[in-house]
């Protein structure tokens, strides 16, 4: 019977690879659609790191260049007024904000590996505020200070890639390029910190120290309010540092703000998106139906007649969605030759062989069972008739 | 072999109801060649094909060797027009994607035989049909004598009891048609074969040992 199926689809290869074609596009529409689902849906099950709960930032947006002199003074003065207000728990530095784009990188070549890395800078304490979990070694701490290193800590994820099977405690990541750099010395390893949010990819990142009594430029101050804070808090607080240094304009947002407009902003081009891919999936979907049933209506003759010399109509049944299954999975190879250079070119960094399998995977099984449905209820709707009907079937 | 009980069939289209056959009585021997006969539209398609178990009777019952049929459910008659029943239809109903040869198989392909003997027994088919030469190619690519040949020997392949043609020779000139009437008469006369044949035409009706008239849904003698 399986080379009857074979035959019978070789000798309609006209017909049939136009169906294989179809299925091949639509294949490769439902892939992409489910390697960026799968993706975010990864992404988002991934911890933070840290937590946003009770968290505020005030951005100081100075509208003159840093003055070394005057400006860390009036960093320290604006910290211990904040730190003064009733419902602030912990004050902190950081300098890039938590769920918003701002970044700073840097790339070095340390024993002929490129290592190319996310930083950003907070206080001794700010790990521990932030909720971080440290994986090995320690957080910064005062002994730190007037050493002849840069302490820094790093991500498990710069472990992972960078030195997946040794200890990095103790390590230098210091550019070697330039004479006499400051030694960087790795003091710690901490889980995670996804600054850019939930939808971001895990990158390699480091911290470095800012001591909070002498931070030097420094424009990002992070606070901890307690529980059921005053909402007057923001407004006291911008008052208080107006009138501390007018020069600047301030800004405070509550990380939590800031996540639900950087979650937002994520999801509203995603949903638009995902609005179009399901129409682009419908339209898929309807098409390869309509060509499907055509296929099988076109047949009601070969499905009377086939009946007439005694086949049941479960071997009807079988032979469509076997021919089915069977030209689905002609489509769907030729879609993963041409999808499989992905990966294996590297194309999109993102883009991981796990990732790959699970997407091709899902997406078979979305096609089997279109192809599954588009077989059946024509199948049904042929075999339905009595074989004399079927062989007057126009 | 083959017994009609007070058959009747209507069809129910929109609303009109259409009395195709009514009250039909019909015993059809071993080894007979029958013909039917009688105006367009009096019901000999639809009794051929309630005789062939393509079609279930609105009342009445057929008995295939004794045995009545009690149920058109699938299972049940399947085998049955399988095993027992050859069918040829006056438009040859081959299917165009298959070559001659998987044409004549396909009755095969719905019992449990090898593949190996199914090709045996379709060249075979062929040969008492003499399109051996023309087994692999495509019906398209044959006159209308030789598909209806084809459908001749798809027909004959599984060595069934009993033929039914319905008008076999109504797409065919005459000389075609006297082939295949020639045809039919060898397998009655060598085979043994049994054969009902509907036909429009008053020689070939004669050529067979008996002839049923059907007019306006009812037998007449
Ligand atoms: N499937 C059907 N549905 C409705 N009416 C039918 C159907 N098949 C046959 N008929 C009607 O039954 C009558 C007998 O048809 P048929 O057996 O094909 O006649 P014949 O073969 O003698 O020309 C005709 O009036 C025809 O229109
Ligand atoms: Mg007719």
């Amino acid at each position: 019977m399986f080379l009857h199926l074979l035959k019978m689809i070789w000798n309609r290869k006209r017909s049939n690879s136009l169906i294989i074609a179809e299925l091949a596009i639509a294949f490769i529409v439902v892939f992409a659609l489910s390697v960026l689902a799968i993706r975010n849906y990864n992404l988002y099950q991934i911890p933070l790191g840290y937590n946003y709960e009770n968290m505020w930032r005030i951005q100081i947006m100075p509208t003159r260049s840093w003055d070394e002199t005057k400006d860390e003074d009036t960093l320290l003065q604006i910290i211990g007024a904040v730190k003064q207000q009733p419902e602030v728990e912990k004050i902190h530095l950081l300098s890039n904000p938590t769920f918003r784009n701002w970044r700073g990188t840097s790339s070095v070549t340390i024993d002929g590996q490129e290592i190319y890395y996310y930083r950003n800078r907070f206080d001794d304490k700010a790990a521990e505020t932030f909720g971080m979990t440290l994986n090995d070694g320690r957080w910064f701490g005062p002994q730190d200070s007037n050493q002849n290193y840069s302490p820094v800590l790093v991500n498990q994820e710069f472990v992972d890639m960078y030195y997946p099977n040794e200890s990095v405690i103790g390590k230098n990541i210091a550019d070697p390029e330039i004479e006499d750099n400051r030694e960087m010395r790795i003091v710690g390893v901490y889980q995670a910190f996804r600054q850019f949010g939930e939808f971001s990819a895990i990158v390699p990142y480091v911290f470095t120290r800012s001591d909070i009594q002498k931070p030097g430029r420094m424009l990002g101050i992070e606070v901890k309010l307690k529980p059921n804070a005053d909402d007057s808090f923001e407004q006291r607080v911008l008052e208080i540092l107006k009138s501390l240094a007018p020069e600047n304009n301030y800004s405070i947002a509550s990380w939590e703000s800031q996540r639900d407009r950087q979650i937002r902003e994520t999801t509203i081009p995603l949903t638009i998106f995902s609005i179009i891919a399901s129409f682009l999936i419908i339209m898929v979907a309807m098409g390869l139906f309509g060509v499907l049933w055509q296929n099988v209506t076109s047949r009601t003759h070969e499905i009377g007649l086939r009946r007439a010399l005694g086949a049941t109509a479960l071997s009807i049944h079988k032979q469509i969605i076997g021919e089915l299954a069977i030209v689905t999975m002609i489509g769907v190879s030729i879609a993963f030759l041409i999808l499989v250079q992905l990966p294996m070119l590297g194309v999109f960094q993102e883009l991981d062989w796990s990732l790959f399998w699970i997407s091709l995977l899902a997406s078979l099984v979305f096609m089997l069972t279109l192809a599954g449905l588009c077989g059946y209820y024509p199948g049904k709707i042929a075999t339905n008739y009595s074989p004399s009907e079927a062989l007057h079937y126009e | 072999m083959l017994k009609l009980n007070n058959i009747s069939k209507s069809f129910q289209t929109d609303r009109i109801e259409t009395i195709a056959l009514s009250n039909i009585n019909l015993h059809i021997e071993k080894g007979e060649f029958v013909s039917v006969m009688g105006p367009s539209g009096c019901g000999k398609s639809t009794l051929l094909n309630i005789m062939g178990l393509l079609d279930q009777p609105s009342e009445g019952n057929v008995a295939v060797d004794d045995k009545a049929i009690e149920s058109y459910q699938d299972k049940h008659i399947t085998g049955l027009r399988n095993e027992k029943i050859g069918f040829i239809f006056q438009s040859f109903h081959l299917i165009h994607d298959l070559r001659v040869i998987d044409n004549v198989e396909l009755p095969l392909l719905y019992r449990n035989i090898s593949a190996k003997e199914r090709k045996a027994l379709a060249a075979a088919a062929l040969e008492k049909v003499g399109l051996k030469a023309r087994t692999h190619h495509y019906p398209t690519q044959l006159s209308g004598g030789q598909q209806q040949r084809v459908a001749i020997a798809r027909a004959i392949v599984g060595k069934p009891e009993i033929l039914l043609a319905d008008e076999p020779t109504g797409n065919l000139d005459s000389h075609m048609g006297d082939e295949i009437m020639k045809l039919l008469e060898s397998l009655h006369q060598e085979e043994q074969a049994t054969i009902v044949m509907v036909t429009h035409d008053e020689e070939m009706a004669k050529r067979t040992g008996r002839t049923i008239r059907v007019f306006d849904g009812q037998l007449v003698h």
